[in-house]
């Protein structure tokens, strides 16, 4: 039986990749512990060169740097049309991304192009046999919807957290660095900031969260004189407007503000 | 302008009973009592359509939903907040229905119909997916923007510059030429609610009714295989008593933890 060839994709901004990204690898090595897997990265933006030696030296994974200049901002669209020629060449068995909002807006467009299926907010892998069955939450997180796509190619965003390296230290393995042909795109970014207001999740030392047990609207107030009473206290902005689209929107979207 | 609003009929969570053990299969998920609503990020969406109509006041919103005869009931809200018109795809009711077959039949609806823009909820509620949208922009060909909160078309004629928050607390503020294709978040603008009268006239609002089977064949690429309970990573802790002697116990938690 040839061995599943799964593409793991890395965005870089100057040599930098989100941290999470070495989460990836650790789905593709849950892959290998029950069939033989080739697994390469593609790492995309600036300096990907640095950030595909990296993430190869953590990982022992051969990579592939498609080098695009820090000025080329990176859109969805710009990635979409970057990436889909290589992976039409490499036609990988599996091909995983971060679950990003910027992921989000192209993952669909390439299982399409690679007649592949795709699952969004990946949370685990299961073999049922030969076959990977790919969990993730559904009914805000009751339950858990485990998915197979048969013989097909498959399009994943993986959420940051839920798959872990062992950390042992590898061999790095070959980078190779191409300069893609950027096309025009009818998408731009025109900025990316910090929030004037906002400040990340990750980044508080306590969070006070709240659900459906606090009983209404009325009682968020409680919340905020609880969260009082912690140091660098954060009390969320729109945390009303969450109350309203369920939980899922802090803990996938997160909002925390400082006041 | 012409705007396309997806939306979904999605049983609402909290009348929704989760027990202990998974259901044996995706039929029996829905149990009695469970009530029906619009999937809330498309009402966010159906509300940004309705402030760009405020500044384009040539502008027509049309709705559409895929499903059986009760999704209806969604289209008519949706006129009731004030869409000009419902498109109605009948599609027999499936738990699971496959993204890219929900994409390829408003896609299909959507190509004859020269929008300008097709605005979808960021995900369903209940499958959170977040798949449709991207999908149809897919087989369209279009720019696709997922996640976004704040729409404007200030900038330039057939330019919208949307705003989303990204990870890491921060914003991401992006240009994009018509057509395209924006999922979105909740965001700045709660959604309005109906009045009694406008429900009453979208209830007589002839709407357009199309069968799934003169759009698109089914293409299911993904199937859902099993239901179980998610892994319990850790026990909350239940304090019992009073409410003074359930305070003296939280803070003595909190000390304990070193939270406070």
């Amino acid at each position: 039986m040839p061995a599943r060839k799964v593409a793991i994709i890395a965005e870089a901004e100057r040599g930098r990749t989100p941290s999470a990204i070495v989460d990836l690898a650790a789905l593709a090595a849950k892959l290998a512990e029950n069939e033989s897997v080739e697994v390469r990265w593609l790492v995309v933006g600036s300096n990907a060169a640095d950030a595909g030696a990296e993430l190869s030296g953590h990982t022992g994974y051969p990579a592939v740097a498609l080098e695009i200049p820090s000025e080329v901002s990176l859109t969805g669209e710009l990635l979409f049309e970057v990436l889909h020629p290589f992976l039409m060449d490499m036609r990988p068995d599996v091909i995983a991304f971060l679950h990003t909002s910027r992921s989000q807006d192209y993952v669909a467009a390439l299982a399409l192009t690679l007649d592949a299926a795709c699952i969004t907010g990946v949370q685990a892998l299961v073999m049922q046999g030969d076959a990977p069955v790919f969990q993730r939450a559904v009914f805000g997180g009751k339950w858990v919807a485990g998915i197979q796509t048969d013989d097909r190619p498959v399009v994943l965003t993986v959420l940051p957290g839920y798959f872990k390296t062992d950390g042992t230290v590898k061999e790095r393995g070959e980078v190779e660095t191409k300069r893609p042909s950027l096309p025009a795109t009818r998408t731009r970014l025109i900025e990316t900031r910090e929030s004037e207001t906002e400040a990340a999740l990750t980044q508080a030392q306590t969070i006070v969260a709240a659900g459906r047990g606090i009983g209404s609207e009325d009682n968020l107030d409680t919340i905020g004189r609880l969260s009082a009473i912690f140091p660098n206290q954060r009390w969320p902005d729109r945390v009303s407007s969450a109350m309203r689209v369920g939980c899922h929107t802090i803990a996938r979207w997160g909002l925390p503000v400082p006041r | 302008m012409r705007i396309l609003v997806c939306i979904k009929r999605v049983p609402d969570l909290e009348s929704m009973t989760f027990p202990d053990t998974p259901p044996q299969s995706p039929s029996d998920i829905i149990c009695e009592g469970t009530t029906w609503r619009m999937n809330r990020y498309d009402e966010y969406a159906i509300e940004a359509a309705l402030q760009l109509r405020e500044t384009h006041s040539a502008s027509r919103i049309d709705a559409l939903t895929v499903g059986d005869e009760d999704a209806v009931e969604v289209l008519r809200r949706a006129i009731g907040m004030g869409v000009d018109h419902g498109v109605h795809i009948q599609q027999p009711p499936e738990m699971f229905p496959s993204p890219f077959t929900i994409g390829k039949l408003i896609a299909a609806y959507a190509r004859e119909q020269a929008y300008d823009l097709i605005l979808c909820g960021v995900m369903s509620e209940d499958l959170m997916q977040g798949l449709v949208g991207p999908v149809i922009a897919g087989l369209l060909k279009w720019p696709c923007l997922t996640a976004i909160h704040t729409v404007n078309d200030q900038a330039r004629a057939g330019v919208l510059r949307c705003e989303r928050e990204i990870e890491g607390g921060r914003q991401e503020v992006l240009e994009v030429e018509l057509p395209a294709l924006l999922t979105i978040q909740s965001g700045i603008h709660t959604p309005r609610y109906p009045a009694l009268s406008k429900l009453l006239r979208a209830n007589k609002y002839p709407l357009e009714v199309l069968p799934a089977a003169s759009l698109a064949t089914p293409t299911g690429r993904q199937r859902v295989s099993a239901i179980t309970l998610p892994e319990r990573v850790r026990a909350g802790v239940m304090i019992e008593g009073t409410a003074e002697s359930k305070a003296r116990q939280l803070a003595k938690l909190f000390h304990a933890k070193g939270l406070c």
